[in-house]
Parts: C-alpha cells; sequence; structure tokens
C-alpha cells in the first residue's frame, strides 16, 4: 500500500533506447496498467520501479521517498513475472515460505502467513506439490502467493495472464481484480492484451516506442484516443482508418478516391478549420460506429468477408479503396458480394492528422 | 481441388494414448473447415494424417477419389502452410513463389507461366521483384499462399499459421485469407485453438476434444446449437454462464441459491427427452439481462465485478454461490457491490444432461 | 514379409539382436583389456586367443600384485605406480574442482551482466582451446622452470585448470543462458542478495551441468601426457608417463600394462558411474525446449 511516482526516467540498451523520460504516477491502492504492444518498454520500465534495471536518468519514489539507489531487496516490492518463476527445486510450500526466509521470521510465524495466503488463494491441497506438478492457473496463483506472503508496499506484474489459456484468462481477470480489491493495495500491471487492461484497470497509461502515449480511465481512452497509436491499439476489431481530406468550403471530408463524402459535424467544425494538413486527414471509426443505412443513403459498398463471431458479426465492407468494418447482431445477415449502405455515427468519430499522428478531434 | 474424406480413423501413439478416436469426417470440394479444440484434442494428428506426416492406426483417408493412406506425403498433391510469415529473405518473390517448382525440375518457361499466373490471380504481379520484407504484411500473406498454390495442390493444410501475429495483424490476415479462399474455391483444412478465429473464419467448423469430434457445423449452428458441454464452453467470448441444477416435477430449476421457472414448453420439451433430472442450465453473456426494476421473472444479483471493454461492458454477477456472466452496451452503467435484477433470454438459453454431457434443449 | 515384420515379437527380437551386435563391437576392446590383466603373460600372445576365463585360461592375480608391490632389500614394499596414482588423483582431482568452480562464476557472469565486448572475450577464452597444447609446451616449460613450478603439485594442477576454464566456462554459460534470470529476479524481489540468490537457487539447478562438466575436463586431466610427462618427471609423476614405462624392454609386458591400465581406468569409472544420472540431464540441457 503504497504510491509509485516515475519521474522523467530514461533508460537505454546500447544505442536503443527503451524508455524516453517517462512519466507516471500511481495513487495508493490503485490499478494502473502498463498497456503497450511486445518492444514497447512495458517490462523495462516494471524492472526499473523494482531496482532489478538501474536507471539512466530519472528518479522513482516510493511513498515520497527516492529510491533510486536502492537495491530490490530493500524496496520492498513484490513482482510477478510472465513466466510465474517459481522455484523448480522447491515445494509450493517451500516457495511461498522463501521470502520469509529472507527476514528470518520464526518457523511458527511461517506457516502461519503460507496458510493463510493458501487459504485465500484456494491453493491449500497443492503446498506438498513442486511446480512441474502445477497446472497453469495454479502455478499462477501460487506465484501470487509468493508475492502476496510478505505484505509488501506494491505489486508489479508482468503479463501475469499470458501463458493461460483463453478460458483461463478471462476467469483470472476478474479473480485478479477481486484480489486487488480484497488486499485493498496498489498494483501495477503490464500487458500487451488491451482487453485485459480496459478491464481490470483503474486507469491506462499506453506506452509505445519508451514514450507514454496516454494516460487516462479505460472508458476515456477507448472514447478520446490522443493519437493514432492508442486509437488503432485499444478496440477490437481495430478502428477503421480512412485516408480522406477536408473541403474546406463545404467543411465535408472527402474520401482519398473521391468516391464519397460525409459533412464534419457542427460541434467540430471550428477545430478542424484550424487544422494545417486538410489534405492527409484520417477518420477513424470503430466497427460498432459504423450502421446499416436504407438503400438510397449513406455510403455503398459491398461485402468483402462476412466474420460472424456468435454474438455480433463483423462485415468487411469495401468501399471506394478502403476496407471499412462494421459490428452488427447477429440477427442482421447478408453474402459475401452482396451490396449494401453504410452511414457513419458522426457524433463519434475521430479525425487524425496523417502527419503528425495526432487526433485533431 | 479435390474433396477430402477421412473414415473410421483412429491414431494410438506408442504408448497407448488415443489422439483420434474414430473420426468421420468429409470436406467437400472448395470449402473451408476449421478443426478447432484445446491443445492435446488430436485436430493436429489429424491434419498431420491427412498430409501423411503421420500414419492413421486404422481407417482410411481420402483425396478427391483416391484412398492415400499409404502414400508419403510428397505424392499426396498438398499444401501444408506452417506459418505465413516463413518466406525465405534472401530470395525476390518470384524466386520464393518459383522454389518449389525448382525442386520438381519443372522447366524453366514452365516455372515462369505458373509463377506469372499464381500471381495474377492473388494479384501480387506488381511485387515479384520485391524481397519479402519490404511487403506489407497482407502481400506477404499472399506470397506465402502463392507458394503453395504453385504446385497446384488438391488441398490446403494449415496448422495455427496466424498465432505469432500481434492481434491486430491478426484480425488483418484473418479477413483476408477468408476472402482469398472463397475468391480462388481452394479446399483448405485449417487447425486452430482459437475459437474467434475458428468462428470468423470456417464455413464449417469442427470441434473437436480428447480425440472425438463433437460437432460440426456452421460457426452460427455451432455458437447457437451446440451439442455438447464441451463445444457450448469453448465457443463464445466470455465462455458461456453453467450452473448445475436439478429439475423439478413443478418445472422449476434449482441450482445452489439459486432457482429459475421454466416455461412450460420448454419443460415439455425437456419430458419428451426423458432425460435424468440432474442438468447444466446454460446462457451466453449477452441472453443475460440486467435492469433495476424487479418483476416476476427477475434475479435478485450482486454485482461482483465490472469489466468495461469499450464497445461493451461485462458484469459479474452473483446469485446465492452461483455466478454469470452479462455483456451490456457501454451505456448501461451498474456500481459495483449494488444489487440489480436479472434475467434471462429464454429462447436462447440451454439445458445439458449432467452425466452424459449432451444437449437436451 | 511384411506381416512377419510387423510381429511384435519378431520386432522386439531384432531390437535386442541389434543392441547386443552394436555392445559386443564397442565393449570388446575393454573386455579383452581386462581378461588380458587376469592372464600369465604367455597367455596375452596365444592365437587363436582365449577369452572366457575359468574354461579356457587360469586368471592369475599376479600381474597386479607384480605392479603394486616392489621388493627392496629383501621386503615388499608399495610399487612407484601407486604414488603416481595418487598423484593422478590429487593433481586431476583438484583441478576439477577449481576448474569449474571459477569457470562456473565466470560463465555466470557472461550469462547474466552486460560485459563490455563480451562476445569478443568469449571468443577469446575459447581460442585458447584452438592450438595443439604442444606448441606451448616450450614456454609453459621455461615459464615453469623460472618460476619454480616444474616438479611441483601446484604447477601442474595450475596448468590442468588452465586448460579446463574455457571448456567449463562455454559449457556452463550456455547452460545459465538456458536459466530464466527470472529466477534470481524473484528472490532478489524476495529480499535475497544477488549471491544469496546465486547460492540458493542457480546453483542448485546448475549442479547436473557442472557435474557433467566435470567429468569432461577431469578426463582430460586424467589423460594429459606431454605435460606431465615434460615438467613432472619424478616426483609428482601421474600415471599416464608412468604407463610408459611398464611396456618394458625387449619383451613387451601386455599383462602388466592391461593390469595398470585396469586400475588407471577405475577412478574415471566410478566417479563418472556416481555422477551417471546426472551427467544425461547435463549432456542434453540445451537440446530440449522447456
Amino acid at each position: 500500500m503504497s504510491s509509485i511516482s516515475v519521474r522523467k526516467v530514461t533508460k537505454q540498451f546500447g544505442s536503443n533506447v527503451a524508455l524516453n523520460e517517462v512519466s507516471l504516477d500511481i495513487d495508493d491502492r490503485e490499478f494502473v496498467v502498463l498497456l503497450g504492444p511486445t518492444g514497447a518498454g512495458k517490462t523495462t520500465l516494471l524492472r526499473c520501479v523494482a531496482g532489478l534495471e538501474r536507471l539512466d536518468n530519472g528518479d522513482i519514489f516510493i511513498e515520497q521517498q527516492n529510491v533510486k539507489s536502492q537495491a530490490p531487496a530493500e524496496r520492498d516490492l513484490a513482482f510477478v513475472f510472465q513466466n510465474y518463476a517459481l522455484y523448480p527445486r522447491k515445494t509450493v510450500y517451500q516457495n511461498i515460505a522463501f521470502p520469509l526466509e529472507a527476514r528470518a521470521a520464526t518457523k511458527p510465524e511461517i506457516e502461519a502467513e503460507v496458510k493463510k495466503v493458501a487459504e485465500v488463494l484456494h491453493i491449500g491441497h497443492l503446498l506438498d506439490r513442486r511446480p512441474a506438478q502445477l497446472s497453469g492457473g495454479e502455478q499462477q496463483r501460487v506465484a501470487l502467493g509468493r508475492a502476496m506472503v510478505r505484505r509488501p508496499h506494491a505489486f508489479l506484474m508482468d503479463e501475469p495472464l499470458t501463458n493461460l489459456d483463453f478460458k483461463l484468462r478471462t476467469q483470472m481477470r476478474s479473480e485478479l481484480k477481486r484480489i486487488q480489491r480484497e488486499l485493498n493495495e496498489t498494483f501495477f500491471y503490464v500487458t500487451n492484451d488491451q482487453v485485459e487492461a480496459m478491464s481490470m484497470a483503474d486507469r491506462i497509461a499506453v506506452l509505445n516506442r519508451g514514450v507514454i502515449q496516454q494516460v487516462g480511465l479505460p472508458q476515456d481512452v477507448y472514447e478520446h484516443p490522443v493519437n493514432l497509436f492508442v486509437a488503432s491499439f485499444i478496440g477490437s476489431p481495430r478502428m477503421n482508418l480512412i485516408q480522406c481530406s477536408l473541403d474546406t468550403n463545404s467543411m465535408d471530408l472527402v474520401d482519398s478516391s473521391g468516391a464519397w463524402r460525409v459533412p464534419v459535424p457542427a460541434q467540430y467544425r471550428e477545430k478542424l478549420s484550424a487544422a494545417v494538413n486538410t489534405d492527409s486527414l484520417l477518420l477513424g471509426v470503430r466497427a460498432e460506429d459504423v450502421l446499416i443505412s436504407a438503400e438510397n443513403s449513406g455510403i455503398s459498398g459491398d461485402v468483402y468477408v462476412v466474420e460472424p463471431l456468435g454474438d455480433r458479426i463483423i462485415y468487411d465492407i469495401r468501399v471506394g479503396t478502403s476496407m471499412v468494418k462494421v459490428k452488427t447482431p447477429p440477427t442482421y445477415r447478408v453474402q459475401t458480394g452482396s451490396q449494401l449502405n453504410i452511414v457513419f455515427n458522426m457524433d463519434r468519430v475521430h479525425i487524425f492528422d496523417a502527419r503528425t499522428q495526432q487526433a485533431l478531434i | 481441388m479435390a474433396q477430402v474424406t477421412i473414415r473410421n480413423m483412429v491414431k494410438r501413439f506408442a504408448n497407448g494414448a488415443i489422439a483420434v478416436d474414430n473420426l468421420n469426417l468429409s470436406i467437400p470440394d472448395g470449402e473451408f473447415l476449421v478443426l478447432l479444440g484445446p491443445s492435446g484434442c488430436g485436430k493436429t494428428t489429424t491434419l498431420r494424417s491427412v498430409a501423411g506426416l503421420e500414419r492413421q492406426t486404422t481407417g482410411d483417408i481420402l483425396i478427391g477419389d483416391r484412398v492415400v493412406n499409404d502414400l508419403p506425403p510428397g505424392m499426396r498433391d498438398i499444401a501444408f502452410v506452417f506459418q505465413f510469415y516463413a518466406l525465405y529473405p534472401h530470395m525476390s518473390v518470384y524466386e520464393n513463389v518459383a522454389f518449389p517448382l525448382r525442386a520438381a525440375q519443372v522447366k524453366k518457361d514452365e516455372v515462369d507461366r505458373r509463377v506469372k499466373r499464381v500471381a495474377q490471380q492473388l494479384r501480387i504481379e506488381h511485387v515479384l521483384r520485391r524481397r519479402p520484407n519490404r511487403l506489407s504484411s497482407g502481400d506477404q500473406q499472399r506470397v506465402a499462399l502463392g507458394r503453395a498454390m504453385v504446385r497446384q495442390p488438391q488441398v490446403f493444410l494449415m496448422d495455427e499459421p496466424l498465432t505469432n501475429l500481434d492481434a491486430g495483424l491478426r484480425a488483418d490476415m484473418r479477413a483476408e485469407l477468408k476472402h482469398l479462399q472463397a475468391d480462388l474455391g481452394i479446399t483448405m483444412i485449417y487447425v486452430t485453438h482459437d475459437q474467434t478465429e475458428a468462428m470468423s473464419m470456417g464455413q464449417r467448423v469442427a470441434v473437436m476434444n480428447l480425440g472425438v469430434l463433437q460437432q460440426v457445423g456452421a460457426p452460427l449452428d455451432v455458437y447457437e446449437r451446440p451439442s455438447t458441454l464441451f463445444v457450448a464452453g469453448f465457443i463464445g467470448n466470455p465462455p458461456m454462464n453453467f450452473v448445475d441444477v436439478r429439475l423439478d416435477t413443478g418445472g422449476m430449476l434449482y441450482g445452489s441459491g439459486f432457482s429459475l421457472l421454466l416455461p412450460i414448453e420448454l419443460v415439455e420439451k425437456v419430458r419428451k427427452e426423458q432425460t435424468q433430472p440432474e442438468l447444466v442450465f446454460g446462457v451466453r453473456a449477452e441472453d443475460v439481462r440486467l435492469s433495476n426494476d424487479s418483476k416476476l421473472d427477475t434475479l435478485q444479483a450482486f454485482v461482483a465485478a465490472v469489466e468495461p471493454l469499450g464497445d461493451e461492458t461485462i458484469y459479474t454477477l452473483q446469485i446465492g454461490e452461483v455466478f454469470f456472466r452479462a455483456s451490456t452496451t457501454p451505456s448501461v452503467r451498474f456500481a459495483l457491490g449494488t444489487h440489480i435484477d436479472l434475467s434471462f433470454n429464454m429462447d436462447r438459453i440451454h439445458l445439458f444432461d449432467a452425466k452424459t454431457q449432451k444437449r437436451v434443449i | 514379409m511384411n506381416s512377419i515384420l510387423k510381429n511384435p515379437l519378431v520386432q522386439r527380437t531384432m531390437f535386442w539382436l541389434a543392441t547386443t551386435l552394436v555392445l559386443v563391437f564397442f565393449m570388446f576392446p575393454l573386455y579383452w583389456l581386462v581378461i588380458s590383466s587376469f592372464k600369465v603373460r604367455g597367455d596375452v600372445t596365444l592365437t587363436p586367443p582365449t577369452l572366457f576365463p575359468f574354461v579356457q585360461f587360469q586368471p592369475t592375480l599376479d600381474n597386479y600384485i607384480d605392479i603394486l608391490t616392489t621388493t627392496r632389500g629383501g621386503t615388499t614394499v608399495a610399487s612407484p605406480f601407486i604414488g603416481a596414482l595418487v598423484n593422478s588423483i590429487l593433481i586431476s582431482g583438484t583441478a576439477t574442482l577449481v576448474a569449474v568452480l571459477l569457470g562456473t562464476l565466470a560463465a555466470y557472469a557472461f550469462s547474466r551482466f552486460r560485459i563490455p565486448s563480451e562476445g569478443n572475450l568469449m571468443f577469446f577464452i575459447l581460442s585458447t582451446r584452438m592450438l595443439p597444447p604442444i606448441v606451448v609446451i616450450i614456454p609453459i616449460f621455461l615459464m615453469f622452470s623460472n618460476l619454480g613450478l616444474r616438479n611441483s603439485f601446484v604447477g601442474l594442477t595450475l596448468l590442468y585448470v588452465t586448460a579446463g576454464l574455457p571448456f567449463v566456462v562455454w559449457m556452463m554459460k550456455g547452460f545459465f543462458d538456458e536459466i530464466p534470470r527470472e529466477y534470481e529476479d524473484a528472490a532478489m524481489m524476495d529480499g535475497y542478495s544477488r549471491i544469496e540468490a546465486v547460492w540458493k537457487i542457480v546453483i542448485p539447478e546448475a549442479i547436473p551441468a557442472m557435474l557433467s562438466t566435470a567429468v569432461f575436463v577431469l578426463i582430460t586431466a586424467w589423460n594429459e601426457f606431454i605435460f606431465a610427462l615434460r615438467l613432472n618427471p619424478d616426483k609428482f609423476s601421474t600415471v599416464p608417463p608412468y604407463l610408459v614405462t611398464v611396456i618394458g624392454y625387449g619383451r613387451p609386458e601386455w599383462a602388466r600394462m592391461a593390469a595398470t591400465s585396469v586400475i588407471f581406468l577405475l577412478p574415471i569409472v566410478i566417479f563418472t558411474v556416481l555422477v551417471r544420472n546426472h551427467l544425461l540431464r547435463g549432456v542434453t540441457f540445451g537440446a530440449v525446449r522447456r
């Protein structure tokens, strides 16, 4: 239970800049998810906070105390690794007891603590086994138990659900969230899975190429991405991005092939008229904000691929030179190759400057 | 192109374990069939047996009308695609596509003719001189497919070719591959453990578990009428909610701390099946309705977890000792820890026999 | 024909037949050596040879008694061979122990830390094994002479440590690269220092690899001949140079040589048998993905 503050942290590996002046504040008892693709620098940042990597520049504070020069053991944080890093030669009991032995706790104390943790995580029946004899989900719980047992300042987690199968992952998502609430502790959690980030986080921090892109509430990040990267990284299916330009006279957005145009909603006109690169814009529309319209309205296109997902169907519609994904309820069914018309829910579209990649509205 | 028939196939490993148990499956000419199942379910063994990389213990495999049991892989007229990005980086696209023909010592002008024809079919003529790493991922996929097509195989076999790609790219590749398959009319057997991939790509999906074929059907049919408990739980995201229940004579379902009155026509249907009273009640997350007004058919539930995903929000609700997941649009907002009212879309509930695990209604 | 081959009994019989053939082929020289050591001198060179003890020839322990003892002034005392054997055990054993310990630590550092120009250093370490040892015998001889390391226990041991180290560093680095570094990271997060983490977590994991590496280093040191012959001719002489002296003059002493070889072989066989379970795991590490 502590706040963590990362101030202008820079970390280089050779000539490769893994983290570039990263700043991030995590409040006491907050669940912050650091989200980004492979190679974004997420794990490096987590390891810097843990003290497993040395900073090239910047500071890290835990409870307002600068820990830059402290060894990992002194920082009193718990780390859950992607591969769990359970000690293969120790039993589950010994694994969980190991951190307590470091602080010279007495045997009865250790036993009481291990039993308590095992109970919370429902692994009491596994204490005599070795890690190799456990399923992925059980290993994950043991790793969590080893982290919990010494009541650290905060929990650092590096993609702990990645190695689980899809069903278990869905389950563990809400389970982890429940554990965080029950422990009432600070969680700093790294993942490349946007669904995990959205569903678990109090706040999301999106990292790409060592730079923080956006920090905010999950729904805010989803609805108001600040740049192209965040827009296309969060959400499934990926946000549709259509090349277009702005006709400054009529204030219409014109498709790059010139096949169709849509008017810019009144509330955005002022902002857009200030834009510089009006000839290279990207119109961003999420699949759920594309609607199938009546026959002689909207933009016409043909069905390229049908992807039935059960609770919804995704249609890939070819309009002009662009491909637009549309999400519909499973009751709406048309064949590949059919013609249909679509409209965009213009209150929920995004417009990006293709050059600067920044969101204009 | 040709149809593939698998007849009474059994594969028993040397240690006696049965990998595939009496499999009968027929894939018509030009069909995209997805073999879906968890790891170890026998799907890859089946695919490898069709390819000739493994020999089934008993049973027949036919490609076209020809029994191929004793033919080595090279003589079966099949293409086995392992991973899409496995192009030779030091060769041009042309050389990549021509490579299998060179191995077969086809004459030079014949090679040229066939490479050009495949390139035309796949619309990659303009990139023939380039190196694979200078291509978009979509084009790379086309080249990989071209390399398989150039030998004019009867059947395409694919073993999780998209597994190592990141989520966004995978979604793009999925749609592109499906379109290409339909466009070219090739017969395709595709193995995956990812139910989203299976649903969105397959014309038909064959679900396997523990070596036994569970169900074959169109994606939405499998989704809406799963024939076993396993299929119901494996397909769909989030996974289907299950409750162990007992049906009493009055048409009431009892679970632990949970009870539900079945509509009379459903009760009659169950009676007709003459099952024993121990059942499993199943309902998908989108068929759970949440509201704030209690009615006769609503159940009071406790909001145990909220997972906002952007385009939808998943609630975990607790009734007695039973948990339900419900998916809603993001505009619906209930606070964590409150009580709400829950009902089911009774047209879309599922009941399974708890002993045989088979679908009742 | 096909059906006969598919009969499980036939298959099993053929398997054992083939295994036996291969085994006989490889083990025969060893068998020859062992029975020769129990023959009287004349029997060794008989044609056709006698192969079965008690049936074809009467085994005798004379050769062993012969080489282990010697008569000096009418009393029987231990022969110089015993001294050489003790030297061999002490020198090779110490060298192996030191090389494996030092090499393991170096390998750990190479595996876990960013060491400037690591690649070049690793290559440099390996390059010491790239020339035949004989080419450095003169400089080594002169160096050892000047430092007073000739005819000493320390000198030859030091040489064998140097020869064994590159092998240990390369083998153990490969092994450490396979052990996830998260093990130590986890232990450090759990409140231990790096040294403690290595001692409590990594070393127990590394023991099979250390043992199998040790077998190879030990065998190399045990067999080494030319440096032993040149540097330690007298007091600290090891077995390989001694073996030469057993050959005898005029008529070769085959039986005595065989007995000496058997005894020379024993310590290595015993060590290998003791660690055989680890050896298999150690030698195949890296071959399987975990």
